[in-house]
């Protein structure tokens, strides 16, 4: 079967030419379905899209649990696939790749998609990518990751995944795959749960702090935020917001944290992985808080826990067990 | 408040002298050429690999007046890549006519859109859409926001640089410098304030500059602007001519200096509002390709000015090509390209030009 549908797909693109796009058959019941974008329009799809580009590999991550990863005709930016593991890994590994960043409109057009997702919060971000106009101009639909709620409150938990991935199953005909793998998702949530109590403060970073610099962190606006709360911690700078916030050494100092949870991976950070963290461990600013003393020093991967996907879970339970672990 | 004094030969009328000069109709063709010749080429160049022959039938299907056929590459040949191709050539003329005027206008070498503060008051105004969301126009909103920007900063600049009923070229210096820093502040101030990383990324990108918002829907109201305003331009050559000269000489000649100022300095707004509004803050081509032009064929504004609108199409053209293709299928910000491309051209030129640059305004 699935060497019928990859051959099917190497056969897509010749059959595409000066034709309108033929219709293989759909899995399961291809109806009209609406759902609704960000901004609350409406995303009307007569059936379920059978050429889906990923601009980033989250939003292939969701749909191979779906497993309707057959649609997808390339993605952008694979990097997040480093951290998945088995059995989704190895389907990841065969969906073509099209670019190492997010593609530019030109490539995506090549693959003449029907639906253009992202798990960023929007098109266009990157330079030269596809913004909306453009995909209305290759007759793409398009639809992103709703990262922020529309009143801006602080995300505690994990509501923008499991209603992305409700999303995505609507749109590709398996709603009850999508509230199989919510109820899964959010079992493992439950699992976690921290027994209420005492709070440790923890401290995101996103790089090793330089003398005299502001630091970087994830605000209160975060899927990093939700999963503190989640695994019952409290983010000591949740009244900041934004998703790479810059804070000053001096508020890190006053405010102690008891944990510092390093995410690593971040495009902008020095050093990458382990060898980040071992530079955090060593770092003289964080030597006067609890953490430094303590020596409570946890990293993830951005990939885990920077947009929403399946795999925020994976970062929850990474930092549940080690808040618990203290 | 006084005025600067000209040292400079009071020539700018003079031809540099040349070996081997082209004829200037000659060259002007030869340029107009080159620039079709640019179009046609850097459309058949691009991330997505598509052949020559292939790329040539789709454009001719297309200018003879055929539809969408679906394809694959006449999606990607004929909107996206020729309408983005089309906008390059139309904003480097724009930025580089617009550079041109403002350096005449204020007499200063180093004179571009971006020192009177005009393409920072439409950063700012760019910027305001991108962090509060607003789309009160649809997707007319951010070129429209852009283009009251520049309106706004000039206003400004030229209501504060007006002194006892007159423009004088070092106040308007010193006041746009003085509001460019400002704007550039606010539009810092409201980047670091944003929370949504995707604003964050927006603007950054339409700080840096970009042709690829291109579409066939907005191209044509671009274009129609800079042609018109170019023939505007191209109207008041002459007495631009005489404003380079000097506020006395040019009262001498019969031309009131305030007056001129003041015409085409809300043409050259115009023009600056309308190509930032669609393509960001590119920098470096307003500054570069008016003296490329003037080494070219002399400071006569009259000669000067088409030959400054046809280079600044042609290098702005191929610098997006650059940025299209250098790190595909990524993109290169235009404005490291207009760097990288125009340093080099622009010493080259002016050594095997030699003294002809000591003539330039």
């Amino acid at each position: 079967m699935r060497r019928a549908i990859v051959a099917l797909a190497a056969v897509l693109p010749l059959v595409a030419c000066g034709t309108a796009s033929p219709s293989p058959a759909p899995a399961g019941a291809g109806g009209p379905v609406t759902v609704q974008d960000c901004a609350g329009k409406d995303v009307a799809f007569d059936r379920t899209p059978q050429r889906v580009v990923t601009l980033d590999g989250y939003a292939a991550q969701t749909l191979v649990r779906l497993g309707v990863a057959d649609k997808i005709v390339g993605t952008g930016f694979p990097a997040p696939f480093t951290v998945d593991t088995a059995p989704h890994s190895e389907t990841l590994a065969k969906i073509p790749v099209l670019a190492d960043r997010v593609p530019v409109t030109e490539v995506v057009a090549a693959q003449q998609p029907d639906l253009v997702l992202t798990s960023f919060e929007s098109f266009g971000g990157p330079a030269g990518s596809p913004k909306d106009a453009d995909l209305v101009t290759m007759k793409a639909k398009g639809l992103t990751s709703c990262l922020r709620g529309k009143d801006k409150a602080a995300l505690t938990d994990l509501t923008p995944t499991y209603e992305y991935v409700r999303k995505l199953g609507a749109v590709f005909g398996v709603p009850d795959r999508a509230e199989r793998l919510v109820a899964e998702l959010q079992a493992r949530a439950r699992a976690v749960a921290a027994p209420s109590g005492a709070k440790p403060r923890v401290l995101v970073l996103q790089d090793n702090p330089v003398a005299g610099q502001p630091l970087q962190t994830s605000g209160a606006g975060t899927i990093a935020h939700a999963l503190i709360t989640l695994a019952g911690g409290e983010s000591v700078f949740s009244d900041v917001s934004s998703m790479h916030a810059e804070i000053s050494p001096e508020q890190v100092v006053q405010r102690d944290p008891q944990v510092v949870w390093v995410i690593t991976d971040y495009t902008f950070a020095k050093l990458k992985g382990q060898e980040l963290v071992a530079a955090v461990k060593a770092n003289p600013l964080l030597a006067n808080t609890t953490a430094g003393r303590q020596g409570r020093i946890v990293s993830t991967s951005q990939f885990l826990v920077s947009f929403p996907s399946p795999l925020n879970v994976d970062g929850l339970e990474q930092l549940a067990a080690a808040l618990r672990a203290g | 408040m006084t005025t600067t004094i000209d040292e400079r030969p009071v020539a700018p009328a003079v031809r540099p002298r040349r070996a081997r000069a082209l004829p200037y109709p000659v060259l002007l063709i030869a340029l107009a050429a080159a620039l079709v010749a640019s179009t046609l080429l850097a459309t058949g160049v691009g991330p997505v690999g598509v052949p020559a022959g292939e790329v040539a039938r789709i454009l001719l299907h297309h200018l003879g007046g055929g539809t969408d056929t679906g394809a694959a590459a006449d999606l990607i040949v004929w909107r996206i890549r020729f309408p983005r191709v089309l906008l390059g050539a139309v904003v480097g003329a724009g930025l580089a006519l617009a550079g041109a005027v403002v350096q005449g206008v204020v007499r200063n070498p180093v004179a571009d859109p971006y020192l009177l503060g005009l393409s920072h008051g439409a950063s700012v105004g760019a910027v305001l859409v991108l962090t509060t969301g607003a789309a009160f126009l649809g997707a007319l909103t951010l070129p429209l926001a852009a283009f009251a920007g520049a309106t706004a900063a000039m206003a400004v600049v030229l209501a504060m640089a007006r002194h006892r009923g007159r423009l004088l070229p070092m106040r308007l210096i010193l006041v746009g410098v003085a509001f460019g820093h400002l704007f550039a502040g606010v539009t810092s101030f409201m980047l670091a304030c944003t929370d949504s990383s995707a604003a964050q990324q927006q603007i950054i990108f339409w700080m840096l500059g970009g042709l690829s918002g291109a579409q066939w829907a907005t191209l044509p109201v671009t274009a129609a602007v800079v042609a018109g305003v170019t023939a505007l331009l191209l109207l008041r050559a002459r007495r631009l001519n005489a404003l380079v000269l000097g506020e006395e000489a040019s009262t001498a000649l019969g031309v009131n200096a305030t007056r001129l100022r003041w015409y085409l300095l809300v043409l050259t707004t115009l023009l600056t509002g309308t190509v930032v509004a669609v393509s960001g803050g590119i920098g470096f081509v307003g500054l570069i390709v008016p003296h490329l032009a003037r080494m070219l064929v002399g400071a006569d504004h009259r000669r000067m000015l088409p030959v400054t609108a046809v280079l600044g199409a042609v290098f702005l053209l191929w610098a997006d090509v650059a940025a299209r293709i250098l790190v595909a299928p990524a993109e290169l910000p235009i404005g490291i390209l207009t760097a990288f491309l125009g340093v080099p051209f622009f010493l080259l030129v002016m050594r095997a030009r030699g003294l002809a640059t000591r003539e330039s305004a």
